[in-house]
């Protein structure tokens, strides 16, 4: 039985529980309808022996005895009589089942009469017997005397209950027979939905990082407006329903299942459940990108710690040996007059002047940052930042826009450290754009405040119309000492992804071959 | 020319209207007899090539009248009637008699309880005796017939009464009812060994007599003869209770010749 389907569980089940009930109904009213059927019986018993009696009465006055015995024998052929007598007034039997025993008399009989006028039963165990006088208004003309058997008619009417049992009992196991075979097709067809849906478990384990696909939910009577506005359309009444489920991951479980609209479009468990796992998968496919996500985070945060630590150590004693040459050179060129030693010791002047600012890059690269909280003004820091560098890219003929929305509140940030990620930003445009020899050369920093998914959120674009950032190199772009540039240090974007990080905001890039895109979103509620 | 065809319409209405009768007297049940006996109506028809119209007549009475009304071609009774009939004057012929298990003919007897004291016919003088039939020569007259050759008269017998068949005869001796019964031979057989025994018997006498009609054409007459002699289907004989019609032979009816001076001697059932 445990190892069976629920389609055959259903359908046996089903078929023993209707089987219970038929014997059971039917025992009950075989045991009830043998009572009353043997009353029955014996009351028209009677009456049948009563009835022939009357139909032979003329023949009791004209003692016609063929006629008498023709009446003995109709009695006698009636279930379970047993013997018939009849007496005539005297006492004389001038009617018995045995003609032998005509013409006896038997007092005792006629004395069980007595005066009697009226029909009597007397019973002896089983065997019961009938007294009848035939009578002419109230004149007795003759005795009949009726015997038969209980137990004979019990067992006439037990044969008769067997055999309607039997047809009933046929019927029974006909309907049983049928209602396991409706059963065992109706619950196939409603558990159907429940298989495909354990198939598409059992699927998920080995395929959860493929699309979600969505099967038969159309519903093209619903408006396809999304109601509680998380999506451009509902899911429930577009062709696109995979898609759209995927988009909102999470936010089908948390959001969709609370949606008036769903709850009335639903009909029916297995359409519930089956809506229920789409959306229980398209949360858990959301779930598993984030943790993904975090995952690669935490381990680009690892590798960060660890190389500043690294860095901190060599820049450190990088730092002292640096000193000590750059001093040397420094020593060199103000008391050797030769000329060569002079240009070379301001060579290695330069080159310890370079090292060094690349020291104190990765020094402060290393450093843990703890941004200092204090309202400001977003927008007039981004315009206090650009002006240091704004005759840098006009030598460049570059074209710098700033589209700030007024409508940015003030909020709570490290001002210094927002500078630093606004140039570090602005220099990498810069150099990018230098290296364009074709215009446009545009440089361009959009704020705007936006509402998205029910949070105000103000969204920080840095935009330059260079060549782009190749596909191949995107993801290599904040790690530390990756660049491109062939004087660049590789620690531009990611202090820029760090201070990102240490303020709970979010970063993102969008590059193609007409520009690159750098993303700041900050989400109010976050401060 | 209006005359002409008044005969002619009278003749085709007769033709259409005519049926040939074919009465059975009879005290038996009549929806037994009537469906015995139309298996000879329905021969008949077939052999004549005419309608046959089948009666079954309780009441000798009522033979008689329809004989008086010429409504009868042919009838089957017990020999008695049969001269009776004769007597009447009316033009009939014994045509056949009735084989039933071999035998033409058939005996009359009386019987009595095997524990009776009537030990002889002189000593059912002053007893109860019934009789079977009061209109069959066998269970009635031919008892009678015993009774008178040893000179018991209706004076003799009180009570003396017909129980309408002979198994209602038998029962009442068995039962004490009567003393003594006059009943067909054959009818005593089967009850000999339910208490009874048989005291006398009768001589034998025809069984059925088929009496046809003189007046019926004489071609028709001999056609019928023919045809009740020719049934030999075992199907139709079976379903009529007889083995065949035979010619009755000469002399046959000679004991029943007296039959009226017997009933004289007993009023009642005359």
């Amino acid at each position: 039985m445990k190892n069976l389907s629920i389609q055959w569980k259903i359908a046996f089940l089903t078929s023993v529980y209707i089987l219970i009930i038929l014997v059971g109904s039917i025992l009950f009213a075989v045991a009830n309808f043998e009572k009353n059927l043997l009353k029955e019986r014996e009351k028209n018993t009677v009456k049948s022996i009563v009835n022939i009696i009357e139909s032979y009465k003329d023949f009791f006055i004209v003692r016609n005895l063929e006629k008498i015995d023709e009446m003995v024998k109709t009695i006698s052929s009636l279930e379970s009589i047993d013997e018939v007598v009849v007496l005539d007034i005297d006492g004389r039997i001038i009617g018995h089942s045995d003609i032998g025993n005509l013409g006896k008399f038997s007092r005792e009989l006629l004395d069980k009469f007595g005066q009697k006028k009226e029909a009597f039963l007397e019973k002896n165990k089983n065997l019961i017997k009938y007294f009848y006088p035939v009578t002419v208004e109230t004149t007795p003309i003759g005795y009949v005397v009726t015997s038969y058997d209980r137990e004979i008619l019990k067992a006439s009417v037990d044969f008769d209950i067997l055999k309607i049992a039997i047809q009933t009992l046929s019927i029974s196991f006909f309907v049983i027979f049928a209602s396991f075979i409706g059963t065992f097709v109706i619950s196939g067809i409603m558990i159907r939905p429940i298989k495909v849906l354990k198939d598409k478990i059992v699927n998920l384990a080995s395929n959860i990082d493929k699309p979600l696909k969505v099967e038969k939910v159309f519903k093209p009577k619903l408006s396809k407006e999304c109601t509680k506005g998380i999506s451009e359309e509902c899911w429930l009444s577009s062709e696109n329903a995979s898609k759209i489920m995927q988009e909102l991951g999470e936010l089908t479980l948390r959001e969709c299942q609370n949606c008036p609209k769903y709850k009335n479009s639903v009909s029916g468990e297995i359409e519930e459940l089956t809506y229920s796992f789409y959306m229980m998968t398209a949360s858990l496919q959301d779930y598993l990108k984030k943790l993904e996500e975090a995952y690669k985070e935490r381990e680009t945060l690892n590798c960060l710690a660890s190389m500043g630590e690294m860095s901190a150590k060599i820049a450190h004693e990088i730092k002292n040996a640096l000193y000590a040459i750059g001093n040397a050179a420094d020593y060199m060129r103000r008391n050797v007059n030769n000329p060569l030693v002079k240009e070379f010791s301001t060579v290695i002047r330069n080159e310890v002047n370079r090292l060094n600012e690349i020291t104190v890059s990765f020094l402060n690269f290393s450093k843990l940052i703890e941004p200092k909280f204090e309202y400001h003004n977003l927008n007039s820091v981004i315009e206090e930042s650009i002006k240091l560098l704004e005759d840098d890219f006009k030598n460049e003929n570059i074209q710098l826009q700033l589209e700030l929305d007024t409508n940015i509140p003030k909020i709570k940030f490290d001002k210094n450290l927002f500078k630093q990620i606004i140039l570090n930003l602005a220099i990498n445009a810069l150099d990018t754009l230098r290296e364009k020899k074709e215009p446009p050369k545009v440089f361009k920093i959009q704020t705007k405040l936006i509402e998205k998914q029910n949070s105000k959120i103000i969204r920080i674009t840095f935009e330059d119309s260079g060549t782009g950032i190749p596909e191949e190199i995107k993801d290599k772009i904040f790690k530390p000492f990756f660049s491109t540039k062939t004087k660049g240090t590789g620690l531009g974007l990611p202090i820029v992804y760090k201070i990102v990080y240490s303020h709970g905001w979010s970063i993102n890039l969008d590059s193609n071959n007409k520009g690159t895109r750098f993303i700041i979103e900050i989400k109010l509620n976050s401060n | 020319m209006v005359e002409r065809s008044s005969i002619l319409f009278l003749i085709l209405f007769y033709k259409l209207s005519y049926a040939f009768t074919l009465a059975i007297l009879s005290a038996g049940n009549p929806v037994q007899e009537y469906k015995r006996f139309k298996n000879l109506s329905e021969y008949l028809a077939k052999r004549i090539n005419e309608p046959v119209e089948l009666k079954i007549i309780a009441k000798v009475d009522q033979l008689l009248y329809l004989y008086e009304k010429e409504q009868i071609d042919m009838s089957i009774t017990c020999p008695i009637v049969y001269f009776e009939l004769k007597d009447r004057g009316f033009d009939i012929n014994a045509v056949a008699v009735i084989k039933i298990n071999g035998q033409i003919l058939e005996s009359g007897v009386i019987v009595v309880r095997k524990d009776s004291d009537i030990k002889t016919v002189k000593d059912l003088k002053d007893k109860r005796v019934t009789l079977g039939s009061s209109i069959c020569a066998s269970n009635c007259v031919m008892p009678l017939y015993v009774l008178s050759k040893e000179g018991i008269t209706y004076e003799d017998i009180p009570d003396l009464w017909s129980s309408g068949s002979d198994k209602a005869a038998i029962l009442a001796v068995i039962a004490g009812l009567a003393d003594a019964a006059g009943v067909k031979e054959e009818s005593a057989l089967k009850f000999l060994d339910k208490g009874i025994k048989i005291l006398a018997k009768s001589p034998y006498v025809p069984r059925y007599v088929v009496n046809l009609s003189t007046n019926l054409p004489k071609r028709k007459f001999r056609k019928i003869v023919k045809s009740l002699y020719h049934l030999n289907d075992e199907k139709t004989l079976k379903r009529l209770g007889i083995d065949a019609f035979v010619p009755p032979p000469a002399g046959l009816f000679d004991i029943l010749k007296d039959y009226k001076s017997i009933l004289n001697q007993y009023p009642m059932l005359k």
